[in-house]
């Protein structure tokens, strides 16, 4: 016979063993999750357990104060930034123009957290203190306490500026996540209205972004959940205080710079308090993870229900 | 088909044509004279994708409340004409346009002419049923008139009924106006789509191969909707479907590609006579089924 085509009895064919293999690697992936989760609900157990949910926030405000403000402030900075600079790569600008804006943008999501930290620091802290901040203190601070600041005085770091550092950070996300799904919006819905007699901006406005909406709230609530968690930056500048501040332009600290700054100090107890803050960070950003995923479901039944 | 006189255009071509003005009012709205015979009238119009001609040379007449189907083999450009004549070419980054596109004689391409205000005259059908999904049924009729500015409740109803009616799709959503334009089928969808065109009242409804990605029960009824909307408009429908160019059109407009795959004109003129005595043997060849 000049050929041989019988099955090779070895057990470990190579195809066997390669998919063994790659298995392996997608559970062990999936481990991890499941590891991290038990691993800190045991650990946040005796905190949970010494008191009363209620009064383990109450104890905790601080933080958590901190996380929410510095996350919604950088929603609020990035949020607009972002989108808008979605629809211009995709709905204006030039194809040569848009690659060189996208590769930049790309380039300040590379650039690592301390980096950003540092420059907040020594330039963004500053500035932002003697613009921003200073232009809604002196407007809104005199009525609403919570807005105000002593201009003789400034704090030397603070929540706000924190906050909108961070919105800074996330704006790359923002952009690339909301670009894909107005790009995803059909060609065919655009033309159909321009055909209507629209201008480019009544098709963006009544059109595209409605289109978008929902995929474009899920890209934010992602971009939220990074916000959350981000660390050695807001570190450098929120300035460490452990209790809610009386104005966002005082010092604070969130949830994460809480545990890093405090965990290698830390008794058993306070170690315990870490973890069960570390538990509701993980439980609110997997929970935004999980809306994303509903709201990108969601934009492409709306985009596919175009024939 | 309407039993209106014949005429005799300068082309040698023969279509039927109603006598009356078109729409004098709305051409004054516009502060433009009702200055021509032909709701279109194309001089050597040409038609470019950056520096690749897709378009060459297309001199054509299109008579006023008539169907004139564009016909030719895949890539002959006629799609391409279609959108020159409402300005959408130009929406493509890299397009130009040469040659004269006069509109109720009217230079389309005119230094006043605003390309947006040009789309309400010229309406368009798409390949593709396009519903905005975010808008409901009604929303969708109404899209075109409250680009328009008009805000008054009574008026907008009473358009979006008549637009429904007339695009043969009321009795089908009158129940369910609020329910979103995507939840119909594809058939009903185009219907809705026509209708939402046919809204603001334009000079002209140009078709893309409406029916393309339509059922044969669907594209039945769409035809017939061609036919009845050619009492009160111009219509110019692209379509591969040679049966269908002979079933809802007056005038059929032969397009074939030059040796540089540009687009050209072979010839237009009666359907009747596009279908049984064509004037050339290309014309020929392709309703014979020889190419295309």
């Amino acid at each position: 016979m000049a050929f041989n085509i019988t099955r090779s009895r070895s057990l470990l064919s190579p195809d066997r063993t390669f998919r063994a293999i790659t298995l392996m690697a997608a559970v062990t992936t999936a481990t991890i999750l499941a590891i991290i989760f038990v691993v800190l609900a045991l650990g946040s157990i005796p905190a949970l357990t010494a008191s009363s949910f209620v009064d383990f926030i109450g104890t905790n405000a601080g933080p958590i104060f901190g996380t929410v403000a510095t996350a919604l402030i950088a929603i609020a900075v990035a949020g607009p930034i972002g989108i808008l600079a979605a629809v211009y790569l995709v709905e204006f600008a030039p194809k040569r123009l848009a690659v060189v804006l996208t590769f930049i943008v790309e380039l300040i999501a590379a650039i690592p957290s301390v980096v950003f930290g540092l420059w907040a620091v020594n330039d963004l802290s500053i500035r932002l203190r003697d613009s921003v901040e200073w232009w809604i203190a002196s407007t809104f601070g005199k009525f609403i306490p919570f807005l105000s600041e002593d201009s003789n005085n400034p704090a030397a770091d603070s929540v706000f500026r924190a906050g909108f550092l961070v919105g800074i950070m996330i704006i790359p996300l923002v952009v690339a996540l909301s670009r894909e799904i107005i790009r995803a919006v059909p060609i065919s819905l655009r033309e159909g209205y321009i055909g209507m007699g629209a201008t480019r901006w009544e098709t963006i406005r009544h059109v595209v972004l409605p289109t978008a909406r929902i995929g474009i709230t899920g890209a934010l609530m992602l971009a939220l959940g990074r916000a959350l968690g981000e660390t050695i930056a807001v570190t450098m500048v929120i300035g460490g205080s452990n209790d809610v501040p009386g104005s966002l332009f005082q010092p604070g600290s969130t949830i994460a710079t809480r545990i890093a700054t405090t965990l290698p100090e830390a008794n058993p107890d306070v170690k315990s308090v870490l973890i069960a803050l570390g538990v509701i960070l993980f439980f609110v950003s997997l929970g935004l993870s999980l809306a994303m995923r509903l709201a990108a479901r969601q934009t492409a039944k709306i985009t596919a229900s175009v024939k | 088909m309407p039993s209106d006189e014949s005429i005799k255009t300068s082309t040698g071509v023969t279509t039927s044509r109603r006598t009356e003005p078109v729409s004098a009012e709305k051409a004054a709205d516009d502060a433009y004279p009702t200055s021509s015979k032909y709701a279109l009238e194309l001089n050597n119009v040409e038609a470019f994708y950056g520096t690749f001609r897709a378009v060459a040379g297309v001199s054509l007449k299109i008579a006023p409340k008539s169907v004139t189907a564009f016909i030719g083999p895949s890539g002959c450009g006629k799609s391409t004409l279609l959108r020159v004549l409402n300005r959408m070419h130009e929406t493509l980054p890299g397009t130009s346009v040469k040659g004269q596109t006069l509109l109720d004689g009217v230079d389309l391409y005119g230094p006043k002419v605003d390309p947006v205000r040009a789309r309400r005259l010229v309406g368009m059908v798409f390949q593709k049923p396009n519903p905005f999904p975010t808008m409901s049924i009604f929303e969708n009729v109404i899209s075109g008139l409250r680009l328009g500015g008009v805000r008054s409740k009574s008026e907008l109803e009473s358009v979006a009924e008549t637009s429904l009616r007339k695009a043969a799709i009321w009795d089908e959503v009158k129940d369910k106006l609020h329910q979103p334009g995507t939840s119909l089928s594809g058939g009903q969808q185009q219907r809705l789509c026509i209708a939402r065109t046919i809204a603001v009242k334009p000079e002209i409804v140009l078709m893309d191969e409406p029916c393309s990605a339509l059922d044969p029960l669907a594209t039945l009824k769409v035809e017939e909707l061609v036919r009845e909307l050619a009492v009160d408009y111009t219509i110019v429908i692209v379509t591969h479907n040679m049966q269908q160019a002979s079933r809802v059109s007056d005038t059929t407009a032969f397009f074939s590609m030059d040796e540089q795959r540009a687009g050209y004109l072979v010839e237009m003129d009666a359907t009747s006579k596009i279908f049984t005595n064509p004037k050339e043997s290309l014309t020929e060849g392709y309703i014979a089924g020889r190419f295309g």
